[in-house]
């Protein structure tokens, strides 16, 4: 077990041990992540490949505060551009999609906010708005919405029922909606 | 926007925030056997309560009867009473062996269980209680025609009371002694029932004896039943059609028909009317138990109602659409009832399709359901 201290400083040293080591102790969560968005194991192989690619060169200069926060964003990002590719067209089938589809309900179709809006102004929103959560909402939230865990891993994970933790989702998708609301966003 | 704009969004969160909840450790539910032993000492404190107070409730009967702790009460004959002069104290030592008595009257009565002895033992008896012991000796030599003898058992504390040496105290009491008694009249005129009093009360007060033969019944805390419901502005009642049950430990409403009266679901809408309810939820915290009540509001004329929370309603998934379960009640009447869940989302799925609707989040503000009727076909 090597510390993620240690990994960065090797990545900053250029050691390509870091690498083994990243793929040793957080390749199989890595793998999770982007399987649970692509449901293909050749894709969240990939995926998992390109999140190394993307560390090897990130760090340096990048300098983590959580190496596995750091390791799960690259790979969920590398996922979902997959994801997008792949799924352009054709809709249906995973816990992604499921995902999209529960947060498109409170997506007005005619939005009025411009589809080019700031990236990071969205990103400060919803950070604003899980700052108003319960730790334990806020958790379901983002166990369903950041890392596309299913429903009932959810639940069982909070030792709640399904129709609960639908009905928490369900709610804070409400509240979303009239969180964006105010700040303009929709 | 799209959804996948979100959840590039939440992609580029910081750090922390993502480690946050990597690192987040829901709240344990207690384990199996710990809710177990927690459940078996509620019961034990539970049993041991009822037993108490059954026991408390049986003991001065059981404990006291005056049959027992005065077994004699016999009326002198008309000959003068020779009065056993070895009885006859003074004011100060009868005060003393009133004391005396009614210390081992009380030890004898309670002797049954440490813990009434020892709130017994704290027992001061006034000294009016028994006025003929605190007469002059001179006062007990009178004669009198109507003259009783009372007796009472004393005993000694160290020793057993039913062995031998328990002394006879036998006190002559007068009617003139009783007419110059003044206060407790009622006590004067029978002494008797006065000490036998004084062992089915525990007095916290010596002069104000608090009666413990019947404690009050212990209440049931009031919880907000579904009766409490304001009526609507047109009168009807918000009740109509729903009835209160048991769920999960609290009385809710359910709005299945419990009769084959027509109106028994009706909420005061005929059958053919198309109304259209705006729902609006509120919810309270009353005695630990959460309360929540929804108020339709009819669009069509402004007027609303309030019901309290159903629960598991017996209606049947109709069909469902991208965004909505639309659920089924079939009325006595053949109307049919419709619920629009436009959350997009099962409610709850046991495989009868039955729907439930619980809500425990006091901040959840949940809005925008439509409730109809539609007439059939």
């Amino acid at each position: 077990m090597v510390s993620d201290d240690k990994i960065i400083e090797r990545l900053h040293r250029r050691d390509e041990s870091a690498l083994e080591a990243i793929r040793n102790q957080y390749g199989a969560i890595c793998w999770q992540m982007a399987y649970r968005i692509l449901e293909n194991r050749e894709d969240a192989d990939e995926c998992v490949n390109d999140m190394l690619m993307a560390v090897w060169e990130s760090i340096p200069p990048q300098l983590p505060v959580s190496l596995q926060a750091y390791l799960i964003t690259l790979v969920r990002r590398a996922a979902l551009d997959k994801y997008r590719l792949t799924h352009r067209l054709k809709r249906g089938g995973g816990q992604m999609a499921e995902a999209l589809d529960e947060l498109a309900e409170i997506l007005p179709s005619d939005s009025s906010v411009e589809r080019d809006v700031e990236q990071r102004e969205l990103t400060r929103a919803i950070q604003g708005f899980l700052d108003t959560l319960k730790p334990n909402v806020r958790n379901i939230f983002m166990q369903r919405y950041f890392l596309a865990v299913s429903v009932q891993d959810i639940a069982a994970n909070h030792h709640m029922s399904e129709s609960a933790v639908k009905m928490t989702l369900h709610r804070t998708r409400k509240k979303l909606q009239d969180y964006l609301r105010k700040e303009g966003l929709l | 926007m799209r959804p996948i704009d979100l959840m590039d969004a939440l992609g580029d969160l910081p750090e922390d925030y993502i480690a946050r909840e990597l690192t987040y450790q829901p709240p344990k539910k207690n384990s199996i056997p710990f809710r177990a032993v927690i459940a078996a000492a509620a019961c034990l404190l539970l049993t041991a309560g009822l037993v108490r107070g059954v026991w408390m409730k049986r003991q001065p009967i059981d404990t006291v009867p005056p049959q027992e702790t005065l077994p004699t009460t016999e009326t002198l004959p008309t000959e003068p009473v020779t009065t056993d002069t070895t009885a006859v104290q003074t004011s100060e030592s009868g005060s003393e062996a009133e004391t005396t008595a009614s210390e081992s009257a009380s030890e004898t009565a309670f002797s049954a269980t440490a813990a009434w002895t020892e709130t017994i033992e704290t027992v001061t008896l006034p000294v009016q209680s028994i006025p003929a012991l605190t007469q002059p000796a001179s006062s007990t030599e009178a004669t009198h025609p109507a003259a009783t003898a009372v007796t009472t058992v004393q005993t000694d504390p160290t020793e057993s009371p039913t062995e031998s040496s328990i002394t006879m105290l036998t006190t002559v009491k007068t009617g003139d002694a009783a007419e110059n008694e003044t206060p407790a009249e009622d006590e004067t005129e029978s002494p008797a029932e006065g000490i036998a009093e004084t062992t089915a009360y525990i007095p916290t007060d010596p002069t104000e004896p608090i009666d413990i033969t019947d404690p009050p019944e212990p209440t049931e805390p009031s919880y907000s039943l579904p009766g409490n419901l304001t009526p609507d502005s047109s009168g009807r009642d918000p009740l109509d059609g729903f009835t209160a049950t048991e769920c999960f430990g609290r009385t809710v409403l359910t709005v299945t028909p419990e009769s084959d009266d027509p109106t028994d679901f009706s909420l005061g809408y005929t059958c053919t009317d198309r109304r259209y309810f705006q729902e609006s939820m509120a919810t309270d915290v009353a005695g630990g138990i959460w309360n929540t009540a929804y108020t339709y509001l009819d669009r069509q004329n402004g007027t609303s109602i309030t019901v309290r929370l159903y629960c598991r309603s017996r209606f049947r998934l109709e069909y469902r659409t991208e965004t909505a379960q639309y659920w089924r009640l079939d009325r006595p009447d053949g109307c049919i009832y419709l619920h629009c869940d436009a959350g997009g989302y099962v409610l709850y799925d046991d495989g009868n399709y039955v729907m439930q609707i619980e809500y425990n989040d006091p901040q959840a503000d949940y809005q925008g359901f439509l409730e109809h009727f539609v007439p059939k076909n």
